[in-house]
């Protein structure tokens, strides 16, 4: 019972849409930044370090994946599905892309939580989840924005298969170097 | 319940999994130790990470940093112009532990390892397994990736975490076998040497919870550690308990034992025990030294009071250091141990420079403290010749009866060694972070001493193509005046000997 309630709540499709997009931003951050540290490796470690080194970070990026889509899933069960409407595809990737645009926003910001004090998590705690409110609501009533979520969701299929194809070769690679 | 059972239990079992982790039990080789011979020496080799020679008032520093290393010196053999392979943790254990210069084992950069075929080349390969019972622990990550690499020739091996309070770094729980990889995955997830990680999300919560760790562990131990607990940022630990454990592996060790303990302190951050807060709150000034073109945007008034939290840091280091002394004096536990008392590099506050991740060269940095002590040693003896790091290696396999291997740079050092010391005698410290491990030294700092003179050269840096400055450290111990320009003839002597020796090191990786 509470499968079939998850899955009028959750479609595969929407699912996979969703994740598509996880995958899709979690990736393009992390080989940008291995192809940018890339030069200073090879003074440093011969190819076979860095390719186990790249397997590490490319199996992590599919772990971040996974994780970013079933936090979503996990939000979207405790979400009233009369307020969900069905949307969880267009909800999911609005909230992978504005969870995105805050971690390239605290990275580029320079900001160093090591620092930071409990007034500092909770301004940017709320803030987010304001914002993540405001949006949901957007997403609502807006069916331009929908469409324009899904969309992307769409365009971005092709590359994120690509990298989750990536992403699978890289845990086996990190499988047989620790058997 | 209490804690400290439960913190002991939880220790032992983490020395059994992390043991399994490596396929070799701590003592694995139970036939090799009942050969073993209990007369021949043991040696407990202590490195405090980042301790500047500078600051020890062992060797006359102005505050009164080390009344217990003071006492324990007063048994043993003092190294007044001892140096440092490298300038932070990597090249300059290297050098300790492979006997050689950095431009030889290459370990140069940050997080990285000796080359192939130094692997075999280090102490506790040469020092013989089926006589020794070899073991290794540091706090220091960096410094684990290399005891890793030589984990073949060690018969106990426990990972940084194991003697820590608080540990937030997920990949640490990871299985040892592929840790150099695991290591600098590590460091780009984290983007821990100033890079920007190459995950998302993972270092913002990872972070998150080690700031959470850090509050919560300096609440609860706010009335013993005031400035916060002591560690890295990812691994807290107490250096209370690696003392403990150091003692207790002492007595329980078969003997005889090679036992090379790593501790982090008196590195950053300096966040010494309550009776040390604030002991130096002094009116004492440090000389003023120039700003140098590799200075940070430090103003003399905040090196002023990271050097202070620094040697009060030290304060606490050197009493840890004295409890361990104490106990081991007491159980008579010293009459057939040798204590080797060093560091890996130093620290420094001045030229607008604090710490030691810096391309320069300098005294503070390079100096470093030894402090031998022989079984059963009742007189102090000072050495004032020049020594390296890079000696420690074959003077212990000598003390203790073993062959020294050809391939090493180091000499046996003074009293030890029949032959009186060369006063001609170079000593090395290079710094090459941005250089390729792969190719010719072109992007490096390298001190050479010789004599009374220190010459620094500087090669390949935007900021300075090439530089050179020359030091008569007998009359100017604080390197304020460069003599390069002012004595051509012995500045040419001198950077000619180094550009040879650079030629002859490079030649191998054109």
């Amino acid at each position: 019972m509470a499968i079939n309630s998850l899955n009028q709540r959750i479609h595969a499709q929407a699912f996979r849409s969703v994740f598509v997009a996880c995958l899709f931003y979690v990736n393009v951050w992390a080989i940008i930044h291995i192809l940018r540290q890339l030069p200073s490796w090879l003074l440093r470690m011969d190819s076979w370090e860095i390719f186990g080194t790249v397997s590490y970070l490319l199996t992590a990026a599919l772990i971040e994946s996974s994780l970013l889509v079933l936090l979503i899933a996990f939000f979207a069960i405790l979400i009233p599905s009369s307020i969900l409407k069905g949307k969880f595809s267009a909800q999911g990737v609005m909230f992978a892309t504005i969870s995105t645009i805050g971690a390239v926003g605290l990275h580029y910001g320079g900001v160093n939580i090591l620092a930071w004090g409990l007034n500092q998590f909770l301004f940017t705690g709320s803030l987010f989840i304001l914002t993540a409110v405001g949006m949901f609501f957007l997403v609502a009533r807006v069916q331009r924005v929908e469409i324009i979520l899904n969309s992307l969701s769409q365009h971005l299929t092709g590359l994120s298969y690509v990298y989750l194809f990536i992403d699978i070769l890289a845990v086996l690679i990190v499988i047989i170097r620790n058997v | 319940m209490n804690p400290k059972l439960d913190r002991r239990a939880v220790l032992k079992l983490l020395s059994l999994l992390s043991a399994a982790q490596l396929g070799q039990p701590f003592f694995s080789r139970a036939t090799g130790i009942n050969s073993k011979d209990p007369k021949s020496p043991n040696i407990l080799f202590i490195v405090f990470d980042t301790l500047s020679a500078r600051h020890v008032s062992v060797y006359g520093y102005n505050r009164e940093t080390t009344p217990n290393l003071l006492r324990f010196a007063e048994k043993a053999t003092v190294y007044h112009s001892h140096h440092a392979g490298g300038n932070y943790t990597t090249p300059g254990t290297s050098s300790i532990l492979t006997g050689t210069y950095p431009w030889s084992h290459r370990a140069f950069q940050l997080t990285a390892n000796v080359i192939k075929g130094y692997e075999d080349r280090n102490i506790f390969h040469e020092f013989d397994g089926r006589k020794y019972t070899r073991i290794a622990y540091t706090h220091n990550s960096y410094a684990h990736v290399l005891l890793h690499q030589f984990r073949k020739d060690l018969e106990g091996l426990l990972p940084p975490q194991a003697l820590s309070r608080w540990n937030s770094q997920f990949l640490d729980q990871l299985p040892e076998k592929d840790r150099n990889a695991i290591s600098w995955a590590e460091v780009a997830l984290t983007g821990a040497i100033g890079e920007m990680p190459t995950s998302l999300f993972y270092r913002l919560i990872l972070n998150s919870v080690v700031r959470y760790n850090w509050v919560k562990g300096s609440q609860e131990y706010k009335d013993i550690f005031p400035r916060g607990i002591p560690g890295l940022p990812h691994l807290n630990f107490f250096l209370e308990d690696a003392m403990d454990w150091t003692y207790q592996q002492v007595e329980t060790l078969p003997q005889p034992y090679f036992a090379y303990v790593h501790l982090l302190p008196p590195h950053a951050p300096y966040v010494t025990r309550k009776e040390f807060v604030d002991i130096f709150m002094d009116s004492w000034q440090p000389p003023k030294k120039p700003k140098h073109i590799f200075a940070t945007d430090v103003s003399p008034t905040q090196l002023g009071n990271f050097r202070r939290l620094y040697d009060e840091y030290i304060a606490y280091t050197d009493a840890e250091f004295g409890r361990l002394y104490e106990k081991l004096h007491k159980s008579g536990k010293l009459d057939n141990t040798w204590i080797v008392f060093t560091s890996d590099h130093g620290e420094m506050f001045e030229r607008g420079i604090s710490g030691h991740i810096t391309p320069t060269l300098y005294e503070s940095i390079t100096h470093v403290p030894l402090i031998i002590a022989a079984p059963g040693q009742q007189v102090r003896q000072d050495i004032y010749s020049l020594t390296s790091c890079v000696d420690l290696l074959p003077t212990l396999l000598h003390i203790s009866g073993q062959a020294i291997p050809e391939w090493t740079e180091g000499i046996i050092l003074p009293p030890f060694s029949q032959a009186s010391s060369d006063p001609d005698r170079s000593i090395f410290t290079v710094e090459a972070k941005e250089n390729s491990k792969w190719k010719p030294l072109t992007k490096s700092t390298v001190a050479m001493i010789k004599g009374n003179y220190k010459l620094i050269q500087y090669k390949g840096y935007s900021k300075v193509p090439e530089h050179h400055e020359l030091y008569d450290l007998a009359i100017d111990p604080e390197e304020l005046n460069n003599l390069f320009k002012t004595k051509p003839n012995l500045a040419a002597e001198l950077k000619n000997e180094l550009t040879l020796k650079l030629q002859g090191i490079n030649n191998r990786y054109q």
